[in-house]
Formats: C-alpha cells, sequence, structure tokens
C-alpha cells in the first residue's frame, strides 16, 4: 500500500513537472500571464453572463419555471457527461498507451498501481479542464440566481472532481479492455469512426424527431413545450443525473444535497476500483501490443514530389490513422450542422435573418477549433523531427507560408462549405448572403493566420500526445484570442444586419453610416490581425528554439 | 585563406539564470577532426545545438566558414550537416523516402542521384529495409540513415553530437573508418563524444569543455603538456578536467 502511494505521488510530481514547463513562458513574462488570466476570466464573465440572461428567463415562466431550470441542468450536465466521455476516450488511448514515459516508468521501480491512478488523474485534468470553462460560470450563474450557500460551492468542486473521476475512469477500463481485444492502434481509429458515425445518426434522429416543436420566438410557452420534449435519460445509473439533483437540491424542495453528494462519491469510487483492478491486469499486455508495431510497405511511386515538406506533411497525415480520423469528425459535424439548419422551423422571415447572422458566429466556433487541431498544432506536430527542418537552408520564412497555406485552404474550402450550404437552405436576403460569404472568407484567412503565428509563438515540440498541444497554454490563448475575434466581428456585423433588416422592413435602404462605419471595422479588424499575426509569427519562427 | 570552417566567439548560452555556456572561443582548423569532450552536462551538446543554429546564442557568435549563422543562416546552414545525439526522423516515411525528402531540401543534383541513394542506403547496410516505415527502425539503423543522408549530401562540414553511441561495433568500426577517409578528403569533422578511446583514435584537435567553459583545445602533444606530462588521454582528460574543477 505505501509503496503503491509513493509511486502515485511520484508519478504525479512526474507529470506536473512536465506540466509546469508549458506554464514556464510566465516566469519570464508577468506581463504575458496578467493578459492570459485576464483573457480567461473575460470569457467566462462572458459565457456566465449568457447562461445568466437564459436561467432568468426560463425561471421566469409561470408555474413550471424552476423544473424548468432542473431539466436545462440536465441538459447541460447529460451533454457534459457526453463530450467528458468522448474526450476521455481519446485522451485515454494517449495518457494509457502512447505516453512517451512509459518506457521510463516500466523501467524505474515504480509500483504499477501508483502508475495507474497517477493516469487516471492525468485523463481527468487532459480531458475535462475545457468543461470547466462552461461548468465554472454555469454554477456561479446558478449560486448568484437563487443565492446559494457559501459552502454549497465546496460541495460542488468535489462533486465535480467525483464526475470527472467516475467518467474518466469508465472510458480509461473500457478502452483497456478494448486494447486486450483489439491493437490499440486500429481500434482507436475504429471507435472514433463508429463514434462519429454513430453520434452523427443519434443526433440526426432526434433532430427530426424532435425539432419541429422548437420555440417560437417571443413566447415562453413554447419554450417550455421544447424543453419537456428532451426526453433526458432520467436514470441513476448516470453520474450527470446525480449531479443535476445535486444542483436542484438547493433550490427546489426535495432530498436534501447529500444524497446526491454521496452518490457521486460512491460512483467515483467504484468506477476508480473498477479501473484499478482491470488496468493492474491487462495494461501492461496492452502496452506491450500497443508497442509492437506491425511492418508496413511502401513502394516508390513516381518520383519524389518538388516541395519536400509539402510532400513529407501529406504522406505523414495520409499514413497516420489517428490524423485523417480528426478529419472525419470534422466531416461529422458538418453534416450534424447542415442537418440542424435544415430541420430548423424558420417560418417568419425575422428568423431566417436572424440564424444567417448568427450563422457566421458558429462557422467562426468551428473554423477555430479546426484551426486548433491543425494549423496551431501544425509546428509543434513536427516534433522531435524538427532539428532536420531548423538545421537545414530552408527558409524559415517559406515554411512559414508553407505551413500557414497547408492549413489555410482546407480550412478555406470547409467555411465556404458551410456558408453556401448553409445559405442555400436559409435564402437570406442577398446582401446578408454576401456578407456573411465575404466575413467567412475573411474568418477562414484571419484564424489560420492567428493559428500559424500563435504555434511558433507558443510551440511544444516535447508534447507526447496531440492533445498536449491543443491543451498547452498557448492553445487555449489561441481558443481565446479567437473567441474574441469573431466576437468583435460579431458585433460590428450586428451594427450593420439591424439596420439592413430594418430597412427590408421599412423598404428603404439603411442609413449609409450602418454601412460604412461596420464595413471598415471588419476590414481593420482582420487585415490588422493578419498582418500582426504573419509579422509576429515569421519573427517567432526566426527566433524558435528547439529545446527538447 | 580561407576561413576557419567553424568558429565561435565568445558563445554564452543561458537557460534563466543557469550558465550552460560561459564565453567559449573555438577556432576549428582546416580539415581536422576535432573532438569535443566533458563529462555530463558540461554543455557539447549546447554548444552543438548553438553552432547548427538549433539554439540562439545569449551573446557571442558562431561563424561557418566564416558566414554568421545569426545574419545569414540559409547560406551557412547549407555548408554543414548535422548528426544530433538522438536519430529522431520522420517515422511516417521510408527510408527511401527520405533520402529523397534530403535531396530536395538540399537542392542536390538530380543526375544520377536514385544511383547514390542506393550506393549510400548499401554502404550502411538499409538497402533491404529502404521501403519500410521508418517507425519501424531500431535506434542504430535510424543512425544508420541519418549518416547516409549526410554522405549523399558530402557537405565540407559535418557536425555529430555523440554519433558513436547507439551503433554495433561494426557499424561504429565502418564509421570511423568513414570518418577518417572523409578527413584525408579535406572535409572538416566535429564531433562529440565521451568514448576517449574513439578520440585518441580518430581527433586529430580536442577540446574540453567542463561547466561550460572550455579549459583546453589543442592537440594530443600539446594537452599532454598542458596536463604536465600524463600519457594516455584518459589520463590527461581526467587531470584537465579535475584541475578545472578544483579551481
Ligand atoms: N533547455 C534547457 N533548459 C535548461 N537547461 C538546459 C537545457 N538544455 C540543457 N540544459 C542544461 O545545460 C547543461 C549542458 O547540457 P548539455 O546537454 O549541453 O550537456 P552535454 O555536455 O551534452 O551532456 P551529455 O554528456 O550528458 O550529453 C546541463 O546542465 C543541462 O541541464
Ligand atoms: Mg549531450
Amino acid at each position: 500500500m505505501r509503496e503503491r502511494l509513493k509511486s502515485f505521488f511520484l508519478y504525479l510530481a512526474f507529470w506536473l513537472t512536465r506540466l509546469r514547463q508549458s506554464f514556464s513562458i510566465f516566469k519570464k513574462n508577468k506581463g504575458k500571464f496578467a493578459v492570459s488570466i485576464s483573457l480567461a476570466f473575460l470569457f467566462m464573465a462572458l459565457a456566465g453572463g449568457g447562461i445568466f440572461q437564459v436561467i432568468r428567463y426560463v425561471k421566469e415562466v409561470p408555474i413550471v419555471g424552476n423544473s424548468l431550470v432542473i431539466r436545462l441542468t440536465g441538459i447541460i450536465f447529460i451533454t457534459i457527461l457526453l463530450l467528458l466521455t468522448y474526450s476521455s476516450v481519446i485522451t485515454a488511448f494517449s495518457t494509457l498507451f502512447f505516453a512517451e514515459d512509459n518506457e521510463f516508468i516500466f523501467v524505474s521501480p515504480f509500483h504499477p498501481g501508483g502508475v495507474i491512478l497517477g493516469k487516471l488523474i492525468q485523463t481527468s485534468f487532459y480531458a475535462s479542464w475545457m468543461s470547466l470553462l462552461v461548468l465554472f460560470p454555469f454554477i456561479v450563474a446558478m449560486g448568484y440566481i437563487y443565492k446559494f450557500p457559501i459552502y454549497s460551492y465546496g460541495v460542488f468542486t468535489l462533486a465535480t472532481i467525483f464526475f470527472f473521476l467516475t467518467v474518466a475512469a469508465a472510458s480509461m477500463s473500457g478502452v483497456t479492455l478494448l486494447v486486450r481485444i483489439f491493437p490499440a492502434r486500429k481500434m482507436r481509429d475504429f471507435l472514433i469512426v463508429g463514434l462519429v458515425i454513430g453520434g452523427t445518426l443519434l443526433y440526426i434522429f432526434f433532430r427530426i424527431l424532435n425539432i419541429e416543436q422548437v420555440l417560437r420566438p417571443g413566447q415562453q410557452i413554447l419554450a417550455a413545450g421544447y424543453l419537456s420534449l428532451f426526453a433526458l435519460p432520467k436514470t441513476p445509473y448516470l453520474p450527470s443525473y446525480w449531479m443535476t439533483k445535486l444542483v436542484a437540491s438547493f433550490f427546489s424542495p426535495g432530498a436534501g444535497w447529500m444524497m446526491s453528494f454521496f452518490m457521486l462519491f460512491l460512483f467515483a469510487l467504484v468506477f476508480s476500483a473498477v479501473y484499478y483492478f482491470i488496468a493492474i491486469k491487462y495494461f501492461y499486455d496492452g502496452w506491450e501490443k500497443v508497442k509492437s508495431q506491425e511492418r508496413k510497405r511502401y513502394l516508390p511511386k513516381g518520383s519524389f514530389p518538388r516541395n519536400p515538406v509539402l510532400a513529407k506533411d501529406f504522406r505523414t497525415f495520409v499514413r497516420d490513422t489517428g490524423q485523417w480520423t480528426q478529419a472525419l469528425i470534422i466531416l461529422a459535424l458538418i453534416v450534424i450542422y447542415i442537418v440542424n439548419i435544415y430541420k430548423m422551423p424558420l417560418d417568419v422571415p425575422y428568423l431566417h435573418y436572424l440564424v444567417a447572422y448568427l450563422n457566421i458566429g458558429m462557422i467562426g466556433f468551428v473554423l477555430s477549433s479546426v484551426g486548433l487541431r491543425f494549423t496551431f498544432s501544425s509546428i509543434s506536430l513536427e516534433g522531435r523531427c524538427f532539428w532536420i527542418l531548423l538545421s537545414s537552408p530552408l527558409n524559415l520564412r517559406k515554411l512559414f507560408r508553407l505551413k500557414f497555406m497547408e492549413n489555410f485552404v482546407p480550412m478555406e474550402i470547409l467555411g465556404l462549405t458551410l456558408v453556401l450550404g448553409s445559405n442555400y437552405i436559409l435564402k437570406p436576403p442577398l446582401a446578408l448572403n454576401i456578407v456573411s460569404t465575404l466575413v467567412v472568407a475573411f474568418m477562414g484567412l484571419t484564424l489560420s493566420l492567428m493559428g500559424a503565428s500563435m504555434g511558433c509563438i507558443y510551440p511544444r515540440f516535447d508534447a507526447a500526445a496531440p492533445t498536449e498541444i491543443e491543451t498547452s497554454w498557448g492553445g487555449v490563448l489561441y481558443m481565446l484570442a479567437s473567441f474574441f475575434y469573431i466576437l468583435f466581428l460579431l458585433i460590428a456585423i450586428a451594427v450593420w444586419a439591424r439596420a439592413d433588416f430594418l430597412s427590408i422592413v421599412r423598404g428603404y435602404g439603411p442609413d449609409k453610416v450602418f454601412v460604412f462605419i461596420p464595413a471598415l471595422v471588419i476590414i481593420v479588424l482582420n487585415v490588422s490581425v493578419a498582418l500582426i499575426s504573419y509579422k509576429r509569427g515569421i519573427r517567432a519562427l526566426e527566433e524558435i528554439e528547439f529545446q527538447v | 585563406m580561407t576561413p576557419s570552417p567553424v568558429k565561435l566567439i565568445g558563445l554564452t548560452k543561458k537557460f534563466g539564470d543557469f550558465t550552460a555556456l560561459s564565453s567559449l572561443d573555438i577556432e576549428v582548423e582546416k580539415g581536422e577532426i576535432t573532438g569535443l569532450l566533458g563529462p555530463n552536462g558540461a554543455g557539447k551538446t549546447t554548444t552543438i545545438k548553438l553552432m547548427t543554429g538549433l539554439l540562439k546564442p545569449t551573446s557571442g557568435r558562431v561563424l561557418i566558414a566564416g558566414i554568421d549563422i545569426a545574419d545569414n543562416p540559409v547560406e551557412a546552414k547549407k555548408k554543414f550537416a548535422l548528426v544530433p545525439d538522438a536519430p529522431f526522423i520522420y517515422g511516417k516515411l521510408t527510408a527511401w523516402e527520405f533520402m529523397f525528402f534530403i535531396a530536395r531540401l538540399y537542392n542536390l543534383s538530380k543526375d544520377g542521384l536514385e544511383d547514390r541513394v542506393v550506393e549510400q542506403l548499401r554502404t550502411f547496410n538499409i538497402y533491404e529495409v529502404a521501403h519500410d516505415l521508418i517507425d519501424s527502425f531500431s535506434h542504430g539503423m535510424k543512425q544508420r540513415l541519418i549518416l547516409a543522408t549526410v554522405m549523399l549530401r558530402d557537405p565540407e562540414i559535418i557536425i555529430l553530437d555523440e554519433p558513436m553511441v547507439g551503433l554495433d561495433p561494426e557499424a561504429s568500426r565502418m564509421v570511423k573508418n568513414i570518418f577518417k577517409e572523409l578527413s584525408e578528403r579535406g572535409k572538416n569533422i566535429f564531433l562529440s563524444t565521451h568514448t576517449l578511446s574513439d578520440a585518441t583514435e580518430l581527433c586529430s584537435k580536442i577540446a574540453i569543455i567542463s561547466s561550460g567553459r572550455l579549459i583546453a583545445h589543442g592537440s594530443y602533444s600539446e594537452l599532454e603538456k598542458i596536463s604536465g606530462g600524463e600519457k594516455s588521454l584518459e589520463d590527461i582528460y581526467l587531470k584537465i578536467t579535475r584541475d578545472a574543477g578544483a579551481s
């Protein structure tokens, strides 16, 4: 037992040192730290504000207000549960089987039990910190509206940890068992493909079932109908059920919080124990299995392409199934997206207009998450092989442009497909159609420049897995920066769109001021962000150091 | 007068508060095999990374064949080949593809390129697995592949960080013979090593660093004098590094 605990803490300490490295830039630069922290807080404040508005609105629905809030809470927790499971499964593969430090761990006198538990903590952390960015403002908004007692925040904190641990432990048990049956690399790909296709189908199914009853504008009672239509799996076998109950216990009569809290604790305990025994038994075998690579041969086809780096990146992408399964996820995203818009009951012209407008923001978020996965990561993904390019006479300015172009072209195609596709379905007025297409084209350019640039400013050549690049501080910063960029764009467009819509209703053209000023803002914003990104990116790449 | 192949002037590197290398001055003479010796953590790898542009000096300059690598990295980097201490290369390419990748990257002449690739792959005993993914290669095989690309390029200056680590006795013998032959052809070789017997056998000039400082530099007989008449390189090395530690 003591050995296990010792190894557990040693492993955690070992991992924390690695984690600290990604934050070490702040030791050198306090200003950067301040900016990053304030950005993160601003993000949570805005998210919290949005959630606050929605909860207040729903709460005011006569008679059923509170029970609707509970339903809303349930929806949030089930969504978080699904997302968590998804990211835990992917993360579990990295932390368990593709971790670079495994080799070292197994030759050192670590007790396997300690390592296994350490990996559980690691997985929970990587898989869940993103959902914290939403969960935290949600709890605070709820707490503010319903005046939760102070101690409840302590209860929530612990409960959330139990919740995350449960999901991570369950996913890791599943992954370990699956690897025992299948070789891990193939398994992960099958699983991702399966999840994507299954998820897409399920989503379409739900959409088609429910969407006709979606809320009409301004009619709260219909919103109520919509919420109650969501047939939530109200099963006590899911931890999200108890999270919902826990939150609800602080503002609605019924069982106290202790029961839910205890259940969440029990969940964490049982699943961690199950995971522990499964992993103790099968983890090592699984890892051995993953390591033994099958031999693959690729005979040369024709001459080697003109641009060697492009050819190298292309081949690496195609041959690394882990990479293109990600592309598949994005494809599924597009399908979900288009179906979503197609099935919307847009019987009022105002709604067409509104959805076409919000659509720009949605596409922005899709593009920025693609940007994080591919563009931001592109330099870091060179990893320990980066010495080859850095010590070669390759012009780094050209390398920057190449990495940018490689990602910009697919990003632009994706963005334009989305905007043209949804505009085709939504049929907004011509002006909005043109504006949204132009803005999305701009976004593709600016977001990929931003990604390429920030990827050079915050490289992580030592990342053991791509998730480590995305969850690095630079990755978070990129997400926050693109969030604000999109927000500013949306505000600028809103100023124009409001005037434009009113002019359609009135029948005469909008005031010129509402056309020129937003247009100017959009152009200045894009050009300046793009130029600054380009310049800073090249400078960062020219000053880059290969420290691994 | 042709410039020295490698000249380090007041080269200093700090990692945060820690000084890994302080004011290193080394001028390599033409046609020599220079060995960089020093205990673990002395700063050998740091020196080599600074020389090849993988790290940027805190102060000081690196001249490769007279070209300042900070001012004109592209021209300077054309002159040398690097063999790093850990052979990380693109696992999703085959050895064959990697050879052509390097050929394109360095703009090698296309005349008879394929024959030269085959020749080098054969020399380094990886022709049989040329179409396998590099992911399936062992440490030593990857190292041999890197050496094959170096020979394919045939640059004037070759910089190697502990090149013998990971090679089997046969390969290591072969590599040493190649170094000697290259040196006879007037190429410049700069290598770091821990193996004193390799240094004795190969190097015509030796630089010893300890805790980031150059403590001795010269030919074998010059070092003998500095150390006060120690005979074997091992004794010389131990004496000099101990003296440096004591002072
Ligand atoms: N990126 C880095 N950050 C901080 N310190 C570093 C970094 N790289 C190297 N160092 C430190 O600089 C010193 C010199 O390291 P270097 O790798 O150059 O030694 P070396 O002579 O190559 O050793 P070895 O014989 O073990 O290969 C060491 O103390 C090392 O800890
Ligand atoms: Mg070294």
